[in-house]
């Protein structure tokens, strides 16, 4: 069966990314793990951490490793939309006649990684949102598309909040995921010390490429999932909003805003890419709960209540879906 | 999905064997609860009807068992799932049992594999403890059953055998036959006589068969007793009386009759009273009227029948004083005195036919009483009590002639027609109240104190007339018990 082959060669792949990663980045499997199934699916991912814990380094070795063009943004207050997506420039040609020319932005690449997304403007920050939404730019009325696999894994530094712009609803709505970076634990540590004291570069083979990807995602789509566990996510997308009828008690108590739809796409497309990943053939209850606080934890708002109780919005995520079961 | 079916029809034989073991359980548990609700109640069915009460309630119970507890498919997936721990493959390889796609036929190839691959051991019943308590509590319901003591039928307990003893017989049975010709011979009215007859004819026909002096004494109790019922079915004075008392206490006051005396048959004094009224013109007409109305209307509730001789005669007498009420306002004094005296003596004389006659039954039935106690030497406590032994005075017209014969009669019981009154005996009081009925018989003792209250405290109120009846009978009733 031609689906077999095409099973096992996904499995094969993401091993191998997997492999490589690991030899450039120290812990932070469920990061890794979750920005694969992101890739996959389709999505942006948003990171967040605090200095030095990877971010950079992941989003580079993942871009070796599918062989996949990379660029990076470095955002800051004085980042201009067309440093990002490129702009029209006068140029002479070879005959000297002036000539109108587009010169693409960072943004056109496969792999992006918007650093410190939240430290440029509000109006540079919007330039992103069709460019991630729609993966194609629009300058000057003329719209250039973006070569799939298109990805871009935005990060956030989550202290040195003074003179930053705290990313919209909007645009947040757009990253399929948002990821915690934790600060790795003693004996992780201990390894990135020493592995970087060897070198700093990373050293992750390509395995991929941008074909490879896009198989995986055509194929991904295809993995059944029950009735019972796509509602049980619709259920649980529904419980993060308090305003409505029959509404949980912990969304009454803790939730400001709820999710939006794109939350529900988010968790059964990624769901279906972790059952493969995984080796399923279905998707389960546990990919939908293993994927909720990812795709939730930047889609809902808690409130006063909630930081009052001294809860984390992952702590929501997790009330949540126990009233949900 | 071959590994599927498999399970789901081990499930369904799970299923069904469960259900059986229930079912049976029900069966045995309603078996044995019935049988020893029988057995208390001392009303055990057959063997065979037990048993088809089993069978029917574990049949019944068994199918609503396997409804109940026969999972279906997608239950089933989901408990393979559970029990294998299969993350739910199994459902959704059954969701998607009819689809085709290659992903889907990789699903269920990989579902059928792990399935397969699955310890049957994760598939064994679970929880048939819980069918083993059911099965052992209803053994133990039957051995319950059993232990449990059926209820003895005591029979039915049967009167001794009254044993007479054999005693020589004391009397002579021609002083029986005497006494019925005496009965033959006398007055008494042939609706009285006939069954007093009858009666001591049967009493003398059972002692001929008999020489057992106990029994002989027993039938003639029973005889003095019947006696006594038939001629008080035939005298129809006391009801007439007592019903008529009743009526005349709301319309004695406008005659000044006073307070009514406690005899049931004191007609005769009311007629004197109420002749004496008219002559002194102390009435209405309405007055008349409503008396007359008010006799008639109790006689009607006495339970005599209207054919009845005495009936019809007071009926005609009431009728009459209508009569004279209503046409008195045209005599001269002269002539309302005339029609007073004629129509008080006729009805007098009609009437006091009528009592005569059933004073003779009464005092024919009184002397019969007598005879049989004497001659069979019955006593008054062998009797108990008679309708007779009822205080009841049968006086004749005209009224003043007061019955002089006091205290005559044998030993113990009644005399031959006196009544007397002790402080035990029972008189009619039409002011006592019982049951929302006003006018009982009392214990005269009870009352006699209540009555000189009365008196002592109305004096000065009460009409020398009736100060003079009052005095009168209680200066009799101290007689008596002086």
């Amino acid at each position: 069966m031609e689906n077999v082959e095409k099973v096992q060669k996904f499995s094969e792949a993401i091993a191998r990314i997997k492999q490589e990663i690991r030899k450039d980045v120290v812990g932070q499997q469920e990061v890794i793990d979750n920005v694969i199934i992101a890739i996959v699916a389709g999505g942006n991912v948003l990171l967040e951490g605090v200095p030095g814990v990877g971010k950079t380094r992941l989003v580079r070795t993942l871009g070796q490793t599918l062989s996949l063009p990379f660029s990076r943004i470095q955002f800051t207050p004085d980042l201009m939309p067309s440093d990002v997506t490129g702009t029209n420039i006068v140029e002479k040609d070879d005959n000297g006649k002036l000539n109108t020319v587009f010169r693409k932005g960072p943004i056109f690449a496969n792999l992006v990684l918007a650093d410190e997304i939240n430290r440029a403007t509000p109006k540079t920050q919007s330039a992103m949102l069709e460019v991630m939404q729609e993966h194609k730019v629009t300058v000057a009325n003329s719209t250039y598309k973006l070569e799939e696999p298109f990805f871009v894994l935005a990060t956030e530094n989550p202290i040195e909040q003074d003179g930053t712009y705290p990313l919209p609803e909007a645009q947040m709505d757009r990253f399929m995921f948002k990821l915690i970076m934790e600060f790795p634990k003693l004996d992780e540590l201990a390894d990135i010390v020493t592995m970087t004291q060897k070198t700093m570069a990373e050293t992750a083979e390509a395995v991929v490429d941008g074909e490879t990807i896009l198989e995986m995602r055509a194929l991904a789509s295809t993995v059944p999932v029950m009735d019972e566990i796509l509602q049980y996510a619709m259920k649980l997308v529904t419980n993060t909003h308090p305003e409505l009828d029959g509404a949980c008690s912990t969304a009454k108590k803790y939730v400001k805003y709820g999710a939006s739809p794109r939350a529900a796409q988010a968790l059964i497309t990624c769901a279906k890419v972790r059952a493969l990943i995984n080796g399923n053939y279905n998707v389960s209850y546990e990919d939908i709960d293993a994927l909720a606080k990812p795709v939730l934890r930047h889609r809902i708002k808690i409130n006063y209540n909630a930081v009052n109780d001294r809860l984390t919005v992952d702590d929501v995520i997790a009330l949540l879906i126990k009233e949900t079961k | 999905m071959e590994n599927f079916r498999k399970l789901r029809r081990k499930f369904h034989i799970e299923a069904l064997l469960k259900s059986i073991a229930l079912g049976v359980s029900v069966g045995l548990i309603t078996m044995a609860v019935t049988w020893a609700l029988q057995k208390r109640a001392a009303a055990e069915w057959n063997v065979l009807l037990y048993l088809l009460l089993f069978a029917g309630v574990s049949l019944v119970a068994s199918a609503l068992a396997f409804l109940i507890l026969r999972p279906s498919d997608k239950r089933i997936a989901k408990k393979i799932d559970k029990r294998a721990d299969l993350q739910e493959r199994t459902q959704t390889m059954h969701e998607f049992a009819n689809e085709s796609d290659e992903m889907v036929l990789l699903q269920r190839q990989d579902t059928e594999k792990r399935i397969a691959a699955t310890q049957k051991s994760a598939f064994k019943p679970k929880r048939l403890w819980v069918y083993g308590v059911i099965g052992a509590l209803a053994c133990a319901s039957i051995v319950a059953a059993a232990l449990i003591p059926g209820k003895t039928v005591k029979p039915a307990a049967q009167p001794p055998e009254q044993e007479y003893e054999e005693e020589e017989r004391e009397f002579d049975l021609t002083m029986l036959e005497e006494l019925i010709r005496e009965v033959k011979d006398s007055d008494m009215q042939d609706a009285a006589k006939q069954p007093v007859v009858a009666e001591l004819e049967a009493l003398l026909a059972d002692l001929k068969l008999t020489d057992k002096a106990a029994l002989m004494r027993d039938l003639v109790v029973q005889t003095i007793k019947d006696i006594d019922d038939a001629v008080e079915e035939v005298n129809t004075y006391r009801e007439l009386a007592e019903s008529i008392n009743k009526s005349l206490i709301p319309t004695a006051q406008s005659f000044s009759i006073g307070l009514v005396t406690c005899d049931p048959m004191d007609l005769s004094k009311y007629m004197t009273k109420i002749r004496t009224a008219l002559e002194k013109s102390e009435y209405f007409v309405t007055d008349v009227k409503n008396l007359s109305q008010g006799i008639r209307d109790t006689m009607v509730n006495s339970g005599v029948a209207d054919t009845e001789e005495l009936y019809q005669r007071i009926y005609a007498f009431t009728t009459a004083l209508e009569d004279y009420a209503a046409k008195c306002d045209q005599w001269d004094d002269e002539k309302k005195l005339a029609e007073l005296e004629t129509l008080f003596t006729e009805s007098n004389q009609i009437i006091g036919l009528s009592l005569e006659e059933q004073k003779i039954n009464s005092d024919m039935r009184y002397y019969v009483i007598d005879r049989l106690k004497t001659i069979f030497g019955i006593t008054d406590a062998e009797i108990g009590q008679l309708n007779s032994s009822s205080p009841a005075k049968l006086e004749n017209i005209p009224p003043d002639e007061e019955d002089k014969e006091n205290n005559e009669g044998g030993d113990g019981g009644m005399g031959t027609g006196d009544t007397m009154y002790g402080s035990n005996e029972q008189i009619y009081d039409p002011t006592y109240e019982k049951d929302g009925v006003i006018g009982n018989h009392v214990v005269y003792g009870d009352v006699l104190d209540k009555y000189s209250a009365i008196i002592a405290a109305n004096k000065g109120e009460l009409s020398q007339e009736l100060i003079d009846l009052i005095d009168a009978y209680l200066n009799e009733l101290n007689k008596v018990n002086s």
